[in-house]
């Protein structure tokens, strides 16, 4: 579980987060939504002790995240469109990967079966697509037994099947219990996968609550209609 | 419990490992090792006796080493930047990548310093000279990576960090010595002698100049500043105190720039 508390954060001039506050549930999928420049990536590089917050206090499964580096174990993350070094090999960065943590098992095997990248392990990053490129980002951030997975727009790059691969995993993940936060885009994959929503307009967060509310909320058709009329309503307001 | 827990050693080992992996292979640490052996080997085939020698390596690593620790270490932090927040989101903190990232590079430079510029010396018989000046070379890429990781830390702009660090280079490799010329000319009258412990203390790269002089003794080619410590402080303790000046220029940038490195947003 995370919970963020008045998470504020400026960037020279530019006050990028005013007081940011939701929490996430274990089992549970939480979308981080917003338009460009919203404080998505902010927030969610906040949680992972990327960026430095000026004020707020974020606790992730009850460990205050500014009091050490420890609670990235319980964490699994898959950045957007990842830029590894192009002169090393998907096997030497699992590899890395597995010495930079704490775990008890790992599924790297499984999951290197399951998006078919065998054959590209020992390549150099520079021969990969960046379809494969992004399914060693998956294997990266599934292969611990993590209680919290953090997906930035997870789903960028794929082809249709692994795209649908990642999302069983994901469903997987989250009926064993892994509070999953995602952001996305794309709007079907967030009704596919989340449960609640956090939406973040120019650093306030406007709505938190399950995505079916949104809908009731703002009256709209479907979720796409739904935020539109959320972000128009707080730009008249 | 978790069963497997690499002890916090062990992480940093696998990190500069890492890092030292990624930066041999580049074809750049390759080109520049070769390079460095030849132009040494060139000089010492046209050294007919030791002073010569000395003098002639130690102007090619004055001009090349500072150049070359100070432009591949922010390039390659730059270049490397991005995947530096892919470990930065591991469990590790980040004193350790830092180090980790500054101990790779700066004994990646080493070893091409000693293949580039030792082993033609020992090749060609300059043994003592060898030693010691690798010892200084050491020091002088230690400094180097400090420096400019300490500017890399400092700026995210790619552009103003090879800028910035193009100006350090220009200024302790040419503009120091027309500064100091220009200062000594001008203040011909005064004792600035005096001032000379202090107006060193500025350039790591004289520092590295002195010390290579003092120890192998070819004090005619000292220079000014040279001279004036060696008269000032005698051989040992000249070298003695040029030594801590470069230890200082190794130590602070390290912690300026860790310490913003620290604080920095990825």
């Amino acid at each position: 579980m995370i919970k963020v508390e008045n998470l504020k954060k400026r960037f020279g001039r530019l006050q990028v987060l005013h007081g940011v506050t939701f929490d996430t549930a274990d089992g549970k999928c939480t979308a981080i939504m917003g338009p460009n420049a919203s404080g998505k990536t902010t927030t969610i590089k906040s949680i992972l002790g990327l960026v430095v917050p000026d004020e707020g206090t974020i606790t992730v499964n009850g460990v205050d995240t500014s009091k050490g580096y420890q609670y990235r174990n319980l964490i699994g993350y898959m950045p957007q469109i990842p830029t590894f070094p192009e002169n090393i090999t998907p096997r030497e960065l699992i590899n890395l990967t597995r010495r930079l943590r704490t775990y008890d098992k790992d599924s790297a095997d499984e999951l290197i079966e399951m998006f078919e990248i065998e054959e590209h392990l020992d390549k150099p990053f520079s021969a990969l697509s960046g379809g494969t490129r992004q399914k060693v980002n998956a294997v990266l951030a599934f292969m611990f037994d993590v209680p919290i997975l953090i997906l930035d727009e997870p789903t960028v790059g794929l082809d249709p099947v692994s795209s649908r691969k990642l999302k069983e995993l994901i469903k997987e993940r989250k009926s064993r219990g892994v509070d999953v936060i995602i952001t996305s885009h794309i709007v079907s994959e967030i009704e596919q996968l989340a449960d609640d929503m956090v939406f973040l307009l120019e650093g306030h967060v406007v709505f938190e609550g399950p995505v079916s509310e949104v809908i009731e909320k703002t009256q709209g058709e479907d979720l796409e209609d739904a935020i539109a009329k959320l972000i128009q309503r707080q730009q008249a307001a | 419990m978790p069963l497997r827990n690499l002890s916090s050693g062990s992480k940093q080992l696998s990190l500069f490992e890492h890092y030292i992996n990624d930066i041999v292979r580049g074809k750049w640490f390759i080109a520049y090792t070769v390079l460095l052996f030849a132009l040494i080997y060139a000089v010492l085939m046209f050294s007919f006796e030791t002073s010569q020698a000395v003098v002639g390596v130690m102007n090619l690593v004055i001009f090349i080493v500072p150049a070359v620790s100070l432009f591949f270490t922010t390039m390659y932090y730059y270049s490397r930047r991005e995947f530096m927040e892919f470990i930065l989101s591991q469990p590790v903190s980040r004193t350790f990548v830092y180090f980790s990232f500054y101990m790779a590079m700066t004994l990646s430079l080493i070893i091409s310093f000693i293949l580039g510029v030792s082993v033609p010396m020992f090749i060609q018989g300059f043994i003592p000279e060898a030693i010691k000046i690798t010892m200084w070379g050491v020091l002088l890429n230690m400094i180097f990576v400090a420096i400019s990781l300490m500017v890399a830390a400092i700026t995210d702009d790619r552009v103003r960090g090879l800028g910035t660090v193009l100006l350090l280079w220009f200024f302790y490799t040419i503009f120091y010595d027309a500064v100091l010329t220009a200062i000594i000319i001008y203040f011909k009258d005064y004792p600035i002698e005096k001032f000379i412990p202090f107006i060193i203390a500025i350039n790591p790269v004289d520092d590295f100049r002195i010390s290579t002089l003092l120890s192998t003794d070819v004090a005619a080619m000292l220079g000014y500043s040279g001279a004036v410590i060696k008269h000032f402080f005698g051989r040992f303790f000249g070298v003695l105190y040029v030594t801590l000046l470069q230890i200082l220029w190794i130590v602070v940038p390290f912690f300026i720039g860790l310490l913003k490195f620290r604080k920095k947003d990825f």
